[in-house]
């Protein structure tokens, strides 16, 4: 399995933090996108390391133009070597039209013509193919030398593409190179809603499950002793409870019968009872989302419960030590 | 005047050339958006180097969102310590909407409000103004603490424009911090339309000329040799011939009383005529649009020509050697 960490957004700190986790034993680096932008710390990355792979885990993609991603994925995969995957996600409608100000509608269907689309792009700059892309959201049909880049060594990124519901995952089966599933979720939404629906786009798509790649961050409780695993619990438990008031994640409390939490959750969250709600969050439930116990526990509990259904997890496990991480880390990806 | 330098893409050698060129003496780098990402050298040439500014010109406006383009700015001008200007311009529509899959529309209004909603979001970031920006053409209501850059010590980057005509000349002196005069202008074009089209523009936000830079990179003929010359000469004419067939740029033609030339080259150009049309840019249309001469000729007749109202150029002065365009870089650079 391999072992994603995260860097942040600090580009003159990036470089040496990319390289002590390339040497830690990492298998990729990941950005986020919240306040910054996500590709930049990824490039100073890309100079300063050899190996690891360079992940958004996430771009919002309807954010921007196919047009634009596939030219900023085409750069960073070129002058990473091929290590570049272009991690993306949908984020929600509020946020699309009034942050971004850019279209929202039908999300899924939206998501998988953008992937088509950066997918048309790539092929007329690497395999000389007319664009010709006449979609329902976007049109693509204008490209001449001037425009096309001339480093094709290295071809396009991967895509992965971030999804919760069943129709996001089935898109991510069918036209993306692997999903990231949210972390808000329990063993069991992944086995039953997750991977049916990924099997579905595959099938569409013709394509073998070995051709794609699971990326499940999974929630980890743990510490250097009882006391400080007590304290993850609790930060964990809040967490949970933060993401079980969204109402689009209630499928995920459903699939191990708590859906009716979800209602609760949501009312306190808009009281700000931001505490109270992660006492609702019992050990059981805990359980469902977490692997809890001693660091050395940690690799072996992942790899038991997950490790025939997921490829890469990502681990921070900043509450233990350096030595012990690394312990998980090679335990995970050997 | 200032003097920039163009910055390549590929991202392997942009370290060592953004040095280059600042202990050359360059007062600028700036990027082009052709067939890469235009920020990315930037990034790295704001890694490499410590004071030489960082500009792109120009970037795509209509291709981004005014959040992502306020963003993009925020990073780079702190981590380059406030040395970024972002440089936009408009391209044309069917670039925009086939190309980028983006709306077009009123392209001297909009770029307007794009201009003033990345004015508007910055000063949300830094300022703590409400975002409510609600535009023809562009609405950005909603921000919160998660999604606010917290290194706002640099603040916003300068945002200038590239305008040929009168319209967006206009807007950029009301909105920009500067503009990037196209390289296919002639004296009198720009004394007759650019010159007072910013002014018009200046006025109506109440600003001043101090307060903007206008950037203007002429055509240059020159070459160590009678062979150099003549090819330098000829490609400029090739070049000047290619910007003369767009219809947009037609005004500039008329400045010097050759606008019918524009039907001539347009329809050569769909003939693919490209060697000709040079043929019919003659010497005296030439020197309309360059400085022509021997090396040591061509400062000097710079500062003469454009002295008065440009505050940076562009020259990679690629005729002389290293320590030759050193001196002709301090000598447009010194009043």
């Amino acid at each position: 399995m391999k072992v994603d960490g995260g860097v942040g957004w600090e580009l003159d700190k990036v470089g040496a933090e990319a390289k002590a986790l390339e040497e830690m034993g990492y298998s990729g680096l990941m950005t986020a996108e919240t306040s910054h932008d996500p590709f930049f710390p990824l490039l100073v990355a890309a100079m300063n390391t050899q190996r690891v792979e360079l992940m958004t885990g996430i771009a919002v993609a309807f954010a921007r133009t196919p047009m634009v991603l596939a030219n900023i994925g085409h750069d960073l995969n070129a002058v990473s070597k091929g290590r570049f995957v272009l991690g993306i996600g949908s984020q929600i409608r509020p946020h699309i039209t009034k942050r971004f100000s850019m279209p929202w509608s039908a999300p899924a269907a939206r998501m998988r013509e953008f992937i088509l689309a950066m997918r048309a792009i790539w092929a007329t700059w690497h395999e000389g193919k007319p664009l010709e892309f006449a979609g329902r959201f976007y049109t693509h049909t204008l490209m001449t030398p001037f425009f096309t880049p001339t480093n094709n060594e290295y071809g396009p990124p991967k895509v992965f593409l971030a999804a919760v519901g069943p129709l996001m995952t089935e898109v991510a089966g069918e036209v993306a190179d692997g999903v990231i599933v949210h972390a808000f979720t329990t063993e069991k939404y992944l086995r039953e809603t997750t991977l049916p629906a990924l099997e579905k786009g595959f099938e569409r798509a013709g394509k073998s499950r070995k051709d794609f790649e699971i990326s499940y961050p999974v929630f980890v409780v743990t510490g250097k002793d009882d006391k400080s695993i007590e304290a993850a619990k609790v930060a964990t438990k809040r967490q949970i409870a933060f993401y079980g008031s969204t109402p689009a994640y209630k499928p995920v409390l459903d699939s191990i019968g708590v859906g009716n939490l979800q209602s609760d959750l949501n009312s306190m969250s808009k009281q700000g009872r931001w505490e109270e709600m992660g006492h609702l969050i019992t050990d059981d439930i805990l359980k469902e989302f977490a692997v809890i116990g001693a660091p050395s526990t940690i690799a072996g509990q992942i790899k038991s419960r997950y490790g025939d259904v997921i490829d890469r997890t990502s681990a921070a496990y900043a509450s233990i030590d350096k030595e012990d991480r690394q312990k998980i880390i090679k335990e995970l990806t050997s | 005047m200032k003097v920039d330098a163009g910055l390549g893409h590929q991202l392997e050698r942009v370290p060592a050339s953004a040095k280059e060129a600042e202990a050359t003496g360059f007062d600028g780098l700036h990027t082009a958006e052709t067939n890469h990402d235009p920020f990315f050298p930037l990034l790295l040439a704001a890694e490499h180097t410590s004071k030489i500014e960082l500009i792109t010109s120009i970037a795509v406006a209509f291709a981004r969102s005014p959040m992502l383009l306020a963003n993009i700015g925020h990073d780079l001008n702190a981590y380059s310590k406030g040395r970024l200007t972002i440089g936009l311009g408009s391209q044309i529509k069917p670039h925009i909407t086939k190309r980028f899959s983006m709306p077009w529309g009123a392209p001297a209004a909009k770029m307007r409000e794009l201009v003033l909603a990345m004015r508007a979001i910055w000063a949300n970031w830094y300022g703590g103004t409400k975002l409510e920006f609600v535009g023809k053409f562009y609405n950005h209501t909603l921000m919160t603490p998660a999604f606010t850059p917290e290194n706002k010590q640099y603040g916003a980057p300068r945002v200038i424009l590239a305008a040929v005509g009168p319209h967006m000349t206009e807007v950029a002196g009301e909105v920009a911090d500067g503009m990037i005069i196209h390289p296919f202008s002639t004296l009198s074009f720009i004394n007759e339309v650019t010159l007072p089209a910013i002014e018009r523009g200046l006025s109506k936000a109440g600003r001043r000329r101090e307060d903007f830079e206008i950037s203007y990179s002429n055509f240059v003929v020159s070459g160590r040799n009678e062979e150099e010359f003549n090819k330098a000469k000829q490609a400029n004419k090739e070049r000047i011939a290619f910007y003369g067939s767009t219809p947009a740029y037609r005004g500039v033609l008329e400045s010097i009383g050759v606008g019918d030339l524009q039907t001539e080259l347009n329809t050569m150009s769909k003939q693919g005529r490209w060697k000709e049309m040079g043929g019919l840019i003659t010497d005296d249309i030439l020197e309309a649009f360059a400085v022509v001469g021997e090396p040591h000729t061509i400062v000097p007749e710079m500062k003469r020509r454009y002295g008065a109202f440009v505050d940076r150029s562009s020259a990679s002065f690629e005729f002389v050697d290293r320590e030759q365009r050193k001196a002709m870089i301090a000598e447009l650079r010194s009043a």
